[in-house]
Order: structure tokens, then sequence, then C-alpha cells
């Protein structure tokens, strides 16, 4: 895997289409260091024979979302991570013939 | 060679919430291109959905009135495949535990009535909608995420009709429980039919053809039966039927090839780890299915053992949610029940059909047709007058007010209108001759001059009655 460095970290970021600051980046850097060495606690478990799990937790929840508006973005937010856009659309290359 | 048509179909219905299945960004028709989104329905990383509870209770509904089996632990999966209305790039549906299993559907064929199994109905998010031109396609999120259900029935409809029976009675079912538009037209309701052909008494499938694109119940039947047509041809030629997805060409009546299926594709299903498994309250689950609304199959049994209905009437009026329902308000001010199913049936769906209304939104108020059925069945006013005053309450007018202003009533009173009879045969002794001469024409004619006399107030029976009283006299 590539170093966490701050270029590598940025290269994400640019993927994703999300803006990043030093002090985030900083932030994300040490948050990785920690989970590094999490991850390399959990890697010590023996794991032979145990069913990999799906979900986070095994318990069933009953939470159900109430049918109210709660979030809608802007259409200049919505649309501002396309590479074209064209009345209002994005716009991308014809998908059918 | 004698083929048997098999056929299967999905039907997809948007359900009526103000929200997403997933995400509180709202629910919108017509609304402008991508104003009707937030990050969930957009696929952002870091996003989580979170299930619409009115979603879950219109789909229970749904479910239940299709005699199915409610699974109470509801379960999310992903369908993975890569398409620009697709943005995370996964579907997030029910695949492995749909929310209802087993159950049918009953519809009317020549031969009586027929069950049409169900597979199952499931929840699911809706794909955005793209429109394509020269330069490209354009991609508008709005319907990203929109709440639906999937209804797949059994491979057991066998002919256009059936299939066109077995859509239209699905929809009528989920129009009267409310939870969805059902417009195939607008997309709110959308048919995808598997069709393939097999030699008679075979028990294995023949290769199918899925057909897309059906815009109305009878292009349904029309699509079924050029799809059978066109198959039966190329095996009766020895030729084979490759698998394809169809779409239906309405301007040239005829199913044409979208694309090849290569195999069947594969979706990668998983569980959707983002959803926990939800345990529905099975109290609420037994609230939601105690309170569902009358069904067209009991409306339409009601309509015949309470109000005494033909077949056709009462199917008639069940056809429309919104009929029935205007007929079930005039019927709460009337007993006379067929003349207030013939008025609905004949005069106000013609009025409606005219002025393009939905008998929802009936300028005629359900009293005012009820008080007039009144009018005509005591004699205030006859037939011929009562369709000049349907015209006016159907502008909203009181008809008792339309009678008094047109100075309409019917002359009913005896002393009165046996005045103008003694006049009228006093006049007439011809026509007495002929009537003693056995000629029954003459009562008619009499009856004419009276109305004539009256300027058409006189009421006809009551005339018809005192004439013959009247020439036994003399």
């Amino acid at each position: 895997m590539e170093q966490m460095d701050k270029a590598y970290i940025q290269k994400l970021a640019n993927q994703l289409m999300f803006d990043l600051n030093d002090e985030e980046i900083l932030d994300l850097q040490e948050e990785f260091v920690t989970l590094q060495k999490q991850i390399a606690l959990l890697e010590q478990i023996d794991t032979e024979g145990v069913e990999e799990m799906i979900y986070p937790f095994e318990a069933e929840t009953s939470f159900l979302r109430e049918d109210e508006v709660s979030h809608v973005i802007s259409r200049e937010d919505a649309l501002r991570n396309a590479k074209a856009v064209m009345a209002g659309h994005v716009h991308v290359p014809k998908v059918v013939k | 060679m004698n083929y048997e048509t098999v056929i299967g179909i999905e039907i997809h219905c948007e359900l009526k919430t103000k929200t997403k299945m997933f995400s509180g960004a709202p629910v919108a028709f017509g609304a402008v291109a991508n104003s009707c989104v937030n990050e969930i329905d957009l696929g952002h990383p870091g996003t989580l959905p979170c299930v619409n509870k009115e979603a879950v209770r219109l789909a229970i509904m749904a479910a239940t009135a299709l005699h199915c089996e409610i699974d109470p632990l509801v379960k999310f999966d992903r369908k993975n495949y890569y398409y620009s209305d697709l943005p995370k790039g996964f579907q997030i549906t029910q695949q492995f535990h749909p929310i209802g299993t087993g159950g049918y559907v009953e519809i009317e064929t020549e031969t009586g009535s027929k069950q049409i199994r169900l597979e199952r109905i499931h929840m699911e998010e809706d794909t955005a909608k793209q429109f394509h031109n020269e330069e490209g396609t354009l991609i508008d999120f709005n319907r990203a995420g929109t709440p639906l259900v999937e209804i797949v029935s059994k491979a057991d409809i066998r002919s256009g009709k059936e299939a066109a029976a077995y859509v239209e009675k699905l929809r009528s079912i989920l129009n009267y429980l409310g939870v969805s538009d059902v417009k195939m037209e607008e997309g709110s309701m959308r048919c995808d039919v598997n069709i393939s052909l097999r030699e008679m008494g075979s028990r294995e499938y023949g290769v199918k053809s899925e057909i897309k694109n059906l815009t109305s119940i009878a292009n349904v039947q029309k699509a079924v039966e050029y799809e059978v047509a066109r198959q039966s041809e190329i095996l009766s030629n020895g030729g084979t039927i490759v698998q394809e997805t169809r779409r239906y060409d309405e301007a040239q009546k005829a199913t044409v090839s979208m694309r090849k299926k290569e195999g069947n594709v594969d979706y990668k299903y998983f569980p959707e780890p983002n959803i926990p498994p939800i345990r529905l309250d099975e109290a609420w689950i037994k609230e939601i299915q105690s309170h569902l609304p009358e069904l067209p199959d009991a409306r339409k049994a009601r309509y015949q053992r309470e109000y005494g209905l033909n077949d056709y009437d009462a199917d008639v009026l069940v056809a429309s949610r919104e009929l029935a329902q205007f007929f079930d308000a005039v019927c709460q001010y009337t007993k006379e029940y067929k003349m207030a199913a013939n008025w609905t049936i004949v005069e106000l769906s013609a009025a409606l059909n005219k002025a393009n209304l939905k008998a929802s939104d009936s300028p005629c108020d359900p009293k005012h047709l009820a008080d007039m059925i009144h009018m005509i069945k005591d004699a205030t006013i006859s037939s011929k007058q009562a369709k000049i005053v349907f015209e006016e309450i159907m502008k909203g007018k009181d008809p008792k007010q339309v009678v008094e202003e047109k100075g309409m009533k019917q002359m009913s009173d005896s002393t009165e209108l046996l005045k103008m009879i003694q006049e009228v045969l006093d006049n007439n002794p011809k026509s007495i001759e002929d009537f003693k001469n056995g000629k029954d024409r003459a009562i008619g004619f009499l009856v004419g001059q009276v109305m004539k006399a009256s300027k058409g107030t006189a009421n006809p029976a009551m005339t018809n009655q005192l004439i013959k009283e009247e020439l036994a006299k003399r």
C-alpha cells in the first residue's frame, strides 16, 4: 500500500471529489496510524472456523425513519461534481445506441 | 405445430410517499431536474441509507391485499451493476428476503375466474431518469431512490388477454389501496412481460423474450399478441428464438429488439451491510392489515348484494375508484340504487369525460343527483326534463332551484290535468272514434296533444292513465 503521506491523501480526496485542508489531512494521518494499530491487533485473533459477519452488530434493530422531508441539497450542489451539465441535467456520453 | 404461450409479468410501482426509500429527500413527479436529491440519493461516499417507515407500511398493505405472507424481518441486499442511472453502482433491493411471498391475483377469463400466482413482492429503490439526445445522455436524479415495490408473477399467464386482465386487476387493487398512482403513461407503474412458447403438453420452458416500454394496458395485450405471432412464426419455420430484451413500438405496433441477452447477467448480490435487519412490530403489521380499504372485488360484491346491481353495472362502477366513490356518495342520499347507478355510469361519466374531469373533481354534488332522482321518481319532472336539470346540476346547481327557475314542474295535479284532457278529447272526436275501433295508436296522439297544450309539463304516465280512464267513460 502506498504511504499515507500528504500527497496520497490529497490524491484520494481528489478522486472522491473532496476538499481537504492541511489540518484535516493531519487529522486523517493520525487517525490512520491508530487504525493500523487496531487492525494489527485484530489480525492476531484466530478466526479459524468462525463464520464471517455481514452486519457490525448481531442484534436486530427496529428503527424506521418517519416519512418527512429532512434534507435536500441545492441544485447547484447536486450538479457541482458533474463534469458536464446541460439544461440542469448531468450530461454523459450517450449510453444507448 | 401447436404452441402454448407462457407469460410471467414483473411490475414496478412507485409508492406514494413524501420522501425517498432511504433518504429524507422529497419525492416529486415533474419537479425541476436534480432539485429533489441529497447526498444519499447521489451515492456520495460516507452516506448511510435509512429505511422509510411509510414505504414499508404501503408495501405491507400491497402484499396483504395480494394474499402474500409477510416476512416481519426486513432485510435488504445489493444488486451490483454499472450504469449511468445508478449513482452508487448498486441498487438496494430485497433479493433474498422479499417482504411478501406467495399470494395471487384473481382475474376473470372467458372460461371463468383464474388465479395468477405471485412469486414475490419486494421493496427497492428506483433509478435516475435518463433522456437520450444526439449529443449524449442527460440524467435527472430526482427519481433516484424513489420507493418501489416490484411484484413478480409466476409464469401462469397464457394469453395477451390474460396478461392485460392481470395488469388491469393489479392496477385496480393498488389504486384502491392508495399505495401508488399507478399511472402507466407517467411511469409510476411499469410493466415488463416475459414471453416464451412451448409445444403443447411440454413441461419445459422455451427461450423467452422480455418486453419493456408498455405504457398502457391495451399495449400489454397488443405487444403479447404480436410477440406470440412473431415467435410462433420463427418456431414453425424451424428457427430458434434468441433470448433478448424487446420494446413495444407504438407507431409500428410491433416489438423491436433492444439488446440481446448473453446468458444471465451476474449481479453479484450480497446483503446490504449498511442496513441491519429490522424486526417489524407484529402489532403494527396487524394494525395495517386490519385497516385495509375496501378492495374492488369486495366493493363489486357489496354493490350486487346490498344495492341489487347487475354484474355489468357493478363492474363499470368498480373499474374506476373515483366513479365508485361518487356512486357511494349518491347512495347515502337515496335508496334508488339502480337509478343512481344508471345516472352515474351514463350521464355523469359522459359529462365528466367531455369536461376531462375525474369523478373526484365532479362539479355535481352527489346529494343533488340523489335529489334529482327523487324528483324523477315522484314524477315532479319527466325523464326528458331531467336531462336539462342534470346539465344544470353539473354546474353545481341545486335541482330544486333549477326546476323552480325554469318553471319545469311537471303537471301532476290531476284536477288541472283532467281539465286539459277533457278539452283535448272534446276537440278530437275522430281520435275517440279510432280508439273505439281498436286503434290503440290514437292514445299516443292524444297524449301528444295534452303534452303540447301543457307545453311539455304534463306528467306523461299520469296523462296516459287519465286519458284511458276518460276514454272508457265516453
